[in-house]
């Protein structure tokens, strides 16, 4: 065995692992790498750690039960909420699902089963280039489209803005959960005679369904956080209130269809434009506010990531007959 | 199996001529007849584009019996599995020339129905591929298809199909479970259910026992045997000793050449006679190992 | 890669029949030779070497079984293992033929025997081994156009027995007190054209092999 003067040449693969110079310094490679693996993470963990903490701490000691029943009052007036805007950023999240879930799902099947049609190419580099395009844009889109179409800001408008956001991401999560279908499922359900579309019905797209899911879920906890397109389209409300709307809506005697227009097409708020405006605002009041609805929203975003997670687990065990 | 020996048909098969040289070949073999044939190929050719995959096959397959394809990797075996049930119309670009009759229909002109040829030829295959569903409903999924609801008597079906499947005996108590949570040869066994609730004339089976151990594999061969009473089988395997042990009747294939690649069809005949005596030295070549 | 341990075994079976027709072939030799001899002591010692042509036997016998079990063969190298279960019973019943004349010499101990007699034995002996050799190289060989010849000389050991029939018939009659003597001579006789009868058996087991039919060869 080498005694570790001459290690390279000359010595056999089996000479130079026993050597013990070789061995020592595979050792310490090994650490040094490993350490610097560590760090890092710390470094990337701790950097979410350290926004959780400050919102927490920056945003807990004004949040009340106020906070969510009520609508804003005004300045000097205690026991505001922001009823309007979490009202706002579920119908917003529900219209905008709504709009992108179908059509993105139908897309993304299409793309993952003929890739290499025209179609199927140029859908895959508009999602592409979609992905990239900045969010404002798409609300000046939605402004031109819409808004000035209808003659005023809506939640329709600002839903669309977002289920274009959310097109993207659930068509491209979508597409690759299709693909990790086995082949052999479909080929089973296609040799008992079912046709294509059926398979896709019942097999192919069931059997993808937690990877469709958790792109939803991805896809809505992205779109809940935009502002910017928000801004041309739904604007902002400071009297939105959606029990309030279907009181007077059956008092007055509309149709079902007429009260859900009317709760569509007002504009809204959202927690992420209502912490903007507030933060710009020079009252300590309303700041604190905008701090108290950055940890809503955190805590909103947060825990639809952990619970999608959670569910995906637990489906999957209870496939695996666990 | 052995039985075979002593029925009538055998001594007809001996006498026809079974093989001849194989430039020859690739025109037409006279395989022994039977009387009606479930499948019969005419001069059948498969193309994937410009590649000839399979060339001028020509055989008969008889109603209720064990047909194994047999041949080194490569030579068409599965393609020539898939032709008849009509699974190769999934691969773009694909074209077909001669004529697969089933049961005197022919199943790859225009006017065949292939919902309909896939329903009356059922596949089972290489890899167990239950649906990630329930037990029942794997087995149920086919009868669905075709419009059969709870009232118009699915639970039957589904029991026929298990018991045929021999099965019903050790899922009888969790047929609402995962049907992922069943072992390897009991998925395959569910395959094989889901595949008879249907009620299909032909069962393919591509290499069914492949991926099991020795005891599933042995159920599922026993089971081939009962099943070829109501149905006919055709199965493709690489494993000699298994055709040899479950078939009736054999069929060897081979690539006519390294450069063209095309599969046809070198000897066809009754196992036995394949087995112990056959006539064309590529075949003995192969079976006794000797082959490259 | 084409199962060379399979090859070689199979060339050992081959080794080991040529053996045991080897042994077999001394054996009658022997005795042929004892009774020319009248050596008393010989005959008995080739009485009692029969027990290793049995042992050898049922050895070959018994790695063609393991063979079968373990090497799963087909077509061709089935019917040779099968073929060589039936060959080494048939070499193993010359053995016991050869048994039977050294039983005979010793039964005929002092007696006095027309040396005529015993040549012809000892002609049908030779068209007998004659046979016989040249089957095992039939074998070795695999021809089945060789192997389909050979029983044709299975006529000319059937004239030699019929003539040395007659004539011991014609003695008989003649000389009452030579029948005990006669009979003996006959039996022999009659060993030997067993014998040639048992390699027309084996050139029909040599034709299976080549060609997957059994069917009786002519011998005419």
């Amino acid at each position: 065995m080498s005694s570790g003067t001459n290690v390279w040449l000359g010595t056999s693969t089996k000479q130079l692992i026993q050597s013990r110079t070789g061995y020592r310094r595979r050792k310490f490679t090994n650490r040094i790498m490993l350490t610097v693996t560590a760090l890092f993470t710390l470094a990337a963990l701790a950097i979410l750690f350290w926004i959780i903490i400050y919102v927490v701490i920056k945003g807990l000691q004004y949040l009340n039960l106020d906070f969510f029943i009520h609508l804003p009052r005004p300045l000097g007036m205690p026991g505001g909420g922001v009823l309007n805007a979490i009202e706002g950023t579920i119908i917003l999240t529900i219209l905008a699902s709504l709009f992108a879930v179908i059509p993105g799902i139908l897309a993304a099947y299409y793309v993952a089963y003929n890739p290499n049609t025209p179609l199927g190419i140029a859908v895959r580099f508009g999602t592409d280039v979609l992905s990239g395009v900045p969010s404002i844009i798409i609300g000046l889109f939605c402004y031109a489209l819409i808004v000035k179409y209808q003659g005023h800001y809506s939640a329709l408008a600002g839903s669309i803005a977002l289920a274009i956001i959310m097109l993207p991401t659930i068509i491209r999560t979508t597409e690759e959960m299709i693909k990790l279908v086995p082949h052999s499922l479909r080929e089973g359900s296609l040799a008992l005679g079912s046709p294509e579309w059926k398979t896709a019905v019942s097999v192919s797209l069931p059997a993808a369904s937690q990877g469709i899911i958790t792109g939803i879920l991805l896809g809505i906890a992205r779109a809940s956080g935009e502002t910017a397109p928000l801004l041309f389209t739904a604007l902002g409300n400071d009297n939105y209130e959606v029990g309030k709307i279907i009181k007077a809506g059956l008092a007055n005697h509309k149709g079902i269809f007429a009260i859900l227009g009317s709760i569509v097409t007002q504009p809204v708020d959202s927690l992420p434009l209502t912490l903007w405006k507030y933060a710009q605002q020079p009252y300590p009041e309303r700041i604190n506010q905008s701090w108290a609805a950055a940890l809503v929203l955190l805590i909103f975003v947060l825990s639809l990531n952990i619970f999608t997670r959670i569910w995906v687990q637990v489906r999957a065990n209870r496939m695996q007959g666990k | 199996m052995f039985t075979n020996m002593e029925t009538p048909m055998t001594d007809e098969k001996q006498r026809a001529p079974l093989t001849i040289p194989i430039k020859i070949a690739q025109k037409t073999i006279e395989p022994p007849h039977v009387g009606e044939n479930k499948i019969e190929f005419r001069d059948y050719s498969f193309y994937y584009g410009k590649f000839k995959a399979l060339g001028n096959i020509s055989l008969q397959i008889p109603p209720n019996q064990i047909t194994a394809i047999i041949g080194p990797s490569g030579c068409g075996k599965s393609t020539l599995l898939r032709s008849i049930n009509r699974m190769n119309d999934l691969v773009p670009n694909v074209r077909t020339e001669g004529q697969i009759i089933l049961s005197g229909e022919d199943i790859i002109g225009p006017s065949a129905d292939v919902v309909d040829v896939r329903r009356r030829v059922g596949m089972v295959f290489q890899r167990p591929n239950p649906f990630p569903k329930s037990i029942y409903d794997n087995v149920a999924y086919g009868p669905r298809l075709y419009g059969i609801s709870h009232r118009q008597g699915l639970d039957e079906i589904v029991y026929n199909a298990l018991r045929q499947a021999a099965l019903w005996d050790e899922v009888k108590d969790k047929l609402r479970q995962s049907a992922m949570a069943l072992s390897g040869g009991q998925q395959q066994r569910l395959c094989i259910a889901r595949a008879l609730a249907v009620e299909p004339e032909v069962i393919l089976m591509d290499e069914p026992a492949s991926a099991l151990d020795p005891v599933a594999t042995l159920k599922i061969e026993e089971l081939m045997q009962t099943l070829k009473e109501s149905y006919t089988i055709i199965i493709v395997t690489h494993n000699m000793q298994q055709a040899a042990r479950v078939s009736d009747f054999t069929a060897f294939m081979m690539i006519d050449s390294p450069q063209t690649r095309t599969g046809v069809m070198v000897e066809y005949g009754p196992t036995t006679q394949i087995f112990t005596n056959p006539k064309n030295k590529q075949t003995e070549d192969y079976i006794t190992g000797r082959f490259g | 890669m084409a199962r060379e341990t399979f090859e070689r075994q199979l060339q050992m079976m081959v080794d080991q029949v040529l053996v045991l027709g080897s042994m077999v072939e001394q054996s009658v030799l022997a005795a042929l030779d004892a009774l020319k001899r009248r050596d008393l002591v010989a005959a008995r010692s080739i009485y009692e070497q029969d027990i290793k042509i049995n042992k050898k036997r049922y050895s070959i016998e018994s790695e063609c079984v393991t063979l079968i079990a373990t090497q799963q063969p087909m077509a061709r190298d089935v019917r040779f293992l099968a073929a060589i279960i039936e060959i080494i019973t048939e070499l193993e019943r010359i053995g016991d033929y050869a048994k039977g004349i050294c039983k005979i010499t010793l039964l005929l101990s002092e007696e006095e025997i027309d040396p005529v007699l015993i040549n012809e034995l000892q002609q049908m002996a030779n068209l007998g081994l004659d046979m016989l050799r040249r089957a095992l190289d039939a074998f070795v060989a695999g021809d089945a156009a060789i192997a389909r010849q050979i029983p044709l000389e299975d006529s000319k050991v059937d004239q030699f027995y019929n003539r040395l029939y007659h004539k011991l018939m014609d003695q008989m009659t003649a000389d009452i007190t030579t029948i005990d003597r006669a009979n003996h001579i006959m039996w022999a006789a009659h060993n030997l054209e067993r014998m040639a009868d048992r390699v027309t058996n084996i050139c029909e087991r040599i034709v299976y092999v080549a060609t997957g039919e059994m069917k009786e060869l002519d011998t005419t």
